[in-house]
């Protein structure tokens, strides 16, 4: 019953598998900043070397690893708080979202429940609708308030 | 007759099961490397035909007209240093590109390929509700964007993936209502309509689905350009105000990861568009070469989709939400009225 799903199982596994290749093992065997004679090797010893950073330590440098801000030094942060313009478009968005859930079983069996549910739908439907319209005179589509 | 039985005939010398076992692996590898090879393509005549459009060569100097380009590239990215920003938090930094990596190459095994001339159907995914986790599969993508824009602690970064979420909720409702009009439509021509591949060999009945319900066509293509984000869309990486989004402290590989994962975006959405509305693998011989005319649909979107976003200049967040919310969302629930109409009334 289940076997039609044995693909997505074996592109999962596989997929995580080759991503561990690509980040972890292909980089062991390349060229490193502490280790500039080196040469690109795919010798067992050079790999294992290369994968446990024996000869390559993490970098002490910090101006190296502050945040990107186009050359300038990085000042402040982020902060606890961002203001979200679009907080009560997400709020509909999850609205609608819940809804087409509830949906897409009607619309599996559209042709055999006929026009009464179809017509109930379109009410349903033109609920979460008026929220949006009402979101629209409120406002809180523009950029600001 | 599909790929399945054939690859376990093949293997049949071995015992029944290590032979079962061995053709869902293999079946699973080629479609692998059928997609892996498809977005090296997509990124090379992106390449090529961009700089056709600016009257430039292009990638000419590795292999003959540039073919072998891309491994460069990928030997470069592979070979670079991913540097790690001192501010990361660190599990979801690392996590951002496999998330997107997985979205997407599990929406590709979701679709259906046609039959191919000895081979048979090439469909690897056998589901009564594969449209259903096709829908939740390609939510995934946008995790690992918010995931890496928020965990990098840059402020270009968030402000990406504030920008990316605002894009992603006006797109996606519209997206549903006008799979939901498909899915009804499909209801009456087949017993299981959340199937892709019941849909897909179902649209004969209308020629393409796409000349049915014209705006729904429209309005999914659009929401897969925007899905896809690129230049009329590009809001969650506008790389001239925003350096790059939410790829910004990306560097190596995992850079790399986020750049494969906006090119195979753009397949995935061409491949959807065709299957879903444009009658997917249906036409003469299409037991023979199914497959064929849905590659060729799905290259002739794509080529479209470049078209548009070398020429398109990028719109504003909040006029891209406004279009969202006042103009798709009416379009799509007009496409979902018609749409019962046909079916109940007309009974197509």
């Amino acid at each position: 019953m289940l076997d039609g799903y044995i693909a997505l199982l074996i592109t999962l596994v596989l997929m995580v598998l080759s991503l561990y290749a690509i980040f972890a093992i292909l980089p062991s065997i390349s060229k490193k900043r502490y280790d500039p004679s080196g040469k690109i090797s795919f010798k067992f010893a050079d790999v294992l070397k290369n994968l446990v950073n024996e000869s390559n330590p993490p970098v002490k440098d910090t101006r190296y690893l502050e945040p990107y801000e186009s050359g300038e030094v990085a000042k402040g942060d982020l902060g606890k708080y961002v203001n979200v313009q679009y907080y009560i478009v997400i709020l509909l968005f999850a609205l609608f979202d819940i809804d087409m859930a509830l949906l897409l079983p009607w619309a599996f069996d559209f042709k055999y429940l006929g026009l009464i549910p179809f017509i109930e739908t379109l009410l349903f439907l033109s609920m979460p609708m008026f929220a949006v319209f009402y979101a629209m005179k409120e406002g809180y589509l523009r950029w600001l308030k | 007759m599909n790929v399945l039985l054939r690859l376990a005939n093949f293997f049949s010398p071995l015992t029944h099961y290590i032979a079962y076992i061995l053709a869902y692996f293999f079946e699973t590898l080629f479609m692998l490397i059928f997609i892996t090879i498809s977005l090296v393509a997509v990124i090379y005549i992106f390449r090529k035909y961009m700089a056709r459009l600016q009257v430039r060569r292009g990638p000419n100097r590795v292999g003959k007209f540039g073919i072998f380009q891309m491994i460069a590239d990928m030997m470069k990215l592979v070979q670079k240093e991913s540097i790690l920003p001192k501010k990361r938090d660190d599990l979801p930094y690392k996590v951002a590109p496999v998330v997107v990596m997985l979205g997407l190459f599990l929406g590709f095994a979701l679709m259906p390929y046609g039959s191919f001339y000895y081979i048979g159907s090439l469909t690897v995914t056998h589901s009564s509700v594969s449209l259903v986790l096709l829908i939740a599969v390609i939510a995934i993508m946008p995790i690992g964007e918010i995931l890496a824009g928020i965990s990098s602690h840059n402020k270009y970064a968030m402000v990406g993936a504030l920008r990316a979420v605002a894009k992603d909720v006006s797109f996606e409702v519209p997206m549903m209502i006008t799979i939901l009009a498909l899915v009804m439509m499909a209801s009456g021509q087949t017993s299981s309509p959340l199937n892709i591949d019941s849909i897909a060999s179902s649209s004969r009945a209308f020629i393409a689905y796409g000349l049915v319900q014209p705006i729904g066509l429209g309005v999914f293509m659009i929401s897969m350009i925007a899905r896809a984000s690129y230049s009329p869309f590009d809001l969650g990486e506008s790389d001239s105000e925003l350096v790059s989004g939410h790829s910004t402290e990306y560097t190596g590989m995992r850079f790399g990861i986020f750049y494969v994962g906006l090119f195979g975006s753009i397949f995935l959405g061409s491949m959807m568009v065709s299957t879903l509305y444009l009658g997917a693998y249906n036409g003469p011989f299409s037991g023979d070469v199914g497959f064929i005319y849905l590659v060729i649909k799905t290259w002739i979107l794509v080529l479209i989709s470049f078209t548009i976003w070398l020429s398109m200049p990028r719109i504003r967040i909040d006029k891209f939400v406004n279009f969202g919310w006042k103009y798709l969302l009416p379009a799509s629930v007009i496409n979902l009225i018609l749409a019962g109409i046909l079916t109940l009334g007309w009974s197509l």
